[in-house]
């Protein structure tokens, strides 16, 4: 009885972050081959990106110039470290879990560089039109 | 009672939040912020000692949480780790000196220049080759010598790709097989083809004579002071988090910021009054201090793991020999005049010989009246000079040879003396 009482309301909430937007928050995920793309969010819910970097060559993603009227940065994360082992080098996945805001267009721009580098030397970019309804 | 209760209700309430969190991110936790003035006041806070340069990164508002994951299981293990194929461990060094730079050792580099990776990743690759070419340099007394990273990345069994290698594997490939110079396949930090290589290349190539690992078991500070003392640099490996792209200067530890790769560099020296190591990285010479950092000791089994894997190369492999040295280049002389003429009174006279630096020279001649007074014989440019004795006789000339090419000395005859009759 207390399980049940306690468990349904987290429940809930997990099943609402599904990616269906038929519930009441939805989740977007969308990844490098959306660059250039439009994607339709409602307020409230959720963008997650997930882009492939190579941190051990000094190359990282990074969100340029946020819409902070459309967009709030919720999360940023990476995967753990590897196993030990002489294996280094691997490109990783870096995820961003983003909150549309505020109906209306927008664009999340994202570049690819070394970051104590400028912008201009950016070697890769990545941008989505986002509808939020 | 209640208590107890709404402990268990939050005990819950936390493992399904956790569930939660992974129903979105399997596989991943949530990190720290990540600003460059957090960055800074991590540093501040935690003591740290080095120096964070602002980035266009660190300008960001968004927020990046710190990931503290850290599923260290057996499977990476490489293959070559479980072999045994390295050979036997370094034996302690008790009188290691308290600094040691390979970069300045009595004057003399054995380091070659920083590199940059480019967005390839192919650290593996730079941070052995750079322990090859600093035995090399070790064996040569500081001779410099740039070798080819684009093998290993390219060739099979090389070690790995742009996506990632193993440093051991590719230490096996330097052994056995050996790297030719940079320019017979230049680097393009891109995987690239094995064919694109100079012709012939396995049949010029340098080695190290073998390599094994600082530790067979948990690499301490000692272990690696020990190998860098007796062998030279150490390829290492580390963790890479995001507050290390901001380091500048001073000795690095982790105070901040989310996982980004696990690299390899090679480690060239150490000061134990700073209780840090000095690092060659292979990001160019526009990140830290010209390329290369310092660590301190305590990331030795730290958050960023700094030495988890430390390769030690025990020399240079001699067999084959390296190539030959260049030969020099064929000399040329030019003198800055012909010839010159000496009244009967005789006199001196000097004349310049033009040649290369590296070309030596001789001044002689066959004649018993001139004779050379300074420089019969030099390297490059020179000023040879001489006398000419009075001449009683008639009109003469000779012939000084300087570098091989000719130079006439003509002298006017004695005067004839008028009788009157």
């Amino acid at each position: 009885m207390f399980l049940q009482k306690a468990l349904l309301p987290f429940l809930f909430v997990a099943l609402s972050f599904s990616t269906s937007p038929s519930f009441g928050t939805e989740t977007v995920i969308v990844n490098k081959t959306f660059h250039g793309r439009e994607i339709k969010i409602r307020v409230g819910g959720l963008i997650r990106i997930d882009l492939e970097e190579l941190g051990s060559a000094g190359y990282v993603w990074e969100i340029q110039d946020l819409d902070k009227d459309h967009f709030d940065v919720v999360d940023v994360r990476t995967e753990g470290p590897p196993p030990s082992g002489d294996v280094t080098g691997k490109p990783i996945v870096k995820t961003w879990l983003i909150r549309a805001k505020k109906a209306g267009k927008a664009e999340l721009k994202l570049l690819y560089h070394r970051p104590w580098e400028s912008e201009k030397e950016a070697i890769e970019r990545f941008f989505i039109r986002v509808r939020i309804l | 009672m209640s208590r107890e209760r709404s402990s268990r209700v939050r005990g819950l309430t936390l493992v399904v939040a956790f569930c939660f969190q992974w129903l979105l991110f399997p596989g991943f936790v949530f990190s720290d912020s990540d600003e460059l003035e957090e960055i800074r006041n991590a540093i501040k806070a935690k003591g740290a000692r080095w120096h964070a340069d602002e980035t266009s990164l660190s300008k960001l508002s968004e927020k990046e949480k710190k990931m503290r994951l850290g599923l260290r299981d057996s499977e990476d293990l490489s293959m070559e780790y479980l072999s045994g194929e390295e050979t036997a461990p370094i034996p302690l060094v008790t009188l290691a000196p308290p600094t040691l730079d390979w970069r300045n050792v009595n004057g003399i580099s054995y380091v070659s220049p920083v590199k940059n990776q480019g967005s390839c990743g192919s650290c593996w690759a730079f941070a052995t080759t750079a322990g090859l070419e600093s035995q090399y340099m070790i064996a040569m007394s500081g001779m410099p010598v740039d070798l080819s990273e684009q093998i290993l990345v390219s060739c099979p069994n090389g070690g790995g790709t742009c996506s990632g290698g193993s440093s051991a594997t590719a230490s096996n490939f330097l052994r056995d097989v050996g790297l030719p110079l940079e320019s017979c396949f230049r680097y393009t930090a891109t995987n690239n083809d094995c064919s694109n290589a100079c012709a012939n290349w396995q049949e010029n190539t340098y080695k190290i004579s073998g390599w094994h690992r600082a530790s067979s078991t948990t690499v301490t500070v000692d272990d690696i002071k020990n190998a860098l003392y007796a062998y030279g640099p150490v390829v290492t490996t580390m963790y890479v988090y995001n507050d290390f792209f901001s380091y500048r200067s001073g000795v690095y530890s982790y105070v901040t910021g989310s996982y980004a790769g696990a690299h390899a560099v090679l480690t060239v020296g150490y000061d134990d009054e700073k209780q840090a190591f000095i690092v060659k990285n292979s990001w160019g010479a526009g990140w830290g201090e010209a390329g290369y950092f310092m660590i301190a000791y305590s990331e030795v089994g730290g958050t960023s793991w700094f030495g988890y894997s430390v390769l030690v190369y025990d020399g240079y492999g001699a067999n084959p020999d390296p190539p030959p040295p260049p030969p020099p280049p064929a000399c040329s002389y030019t003198l800055s005049s012909a010839g010159k003429n000496f009244k009967a009174s005789g006199g001196s006279g000097s004349v310049s010989i033009y040649t290369q630096s590296e070309c030596s020279w001789t001044a002689s001649t066959d004649s018993s009246w001139i004779l050379i007074t300074s420089n019969g014989s030099g390297t490059g440019n020179g000023t040879v000079s001489y006398n000419v004795e009075p001449n009683t006789g008639a009109a003469r000339s000779a012939v000084l040879t300087i570098g091989g090419q000719t130079y006439t000395v003509t002298q006017n005859g004695a005067p004839r003396s008028i009788k009157k009759k």
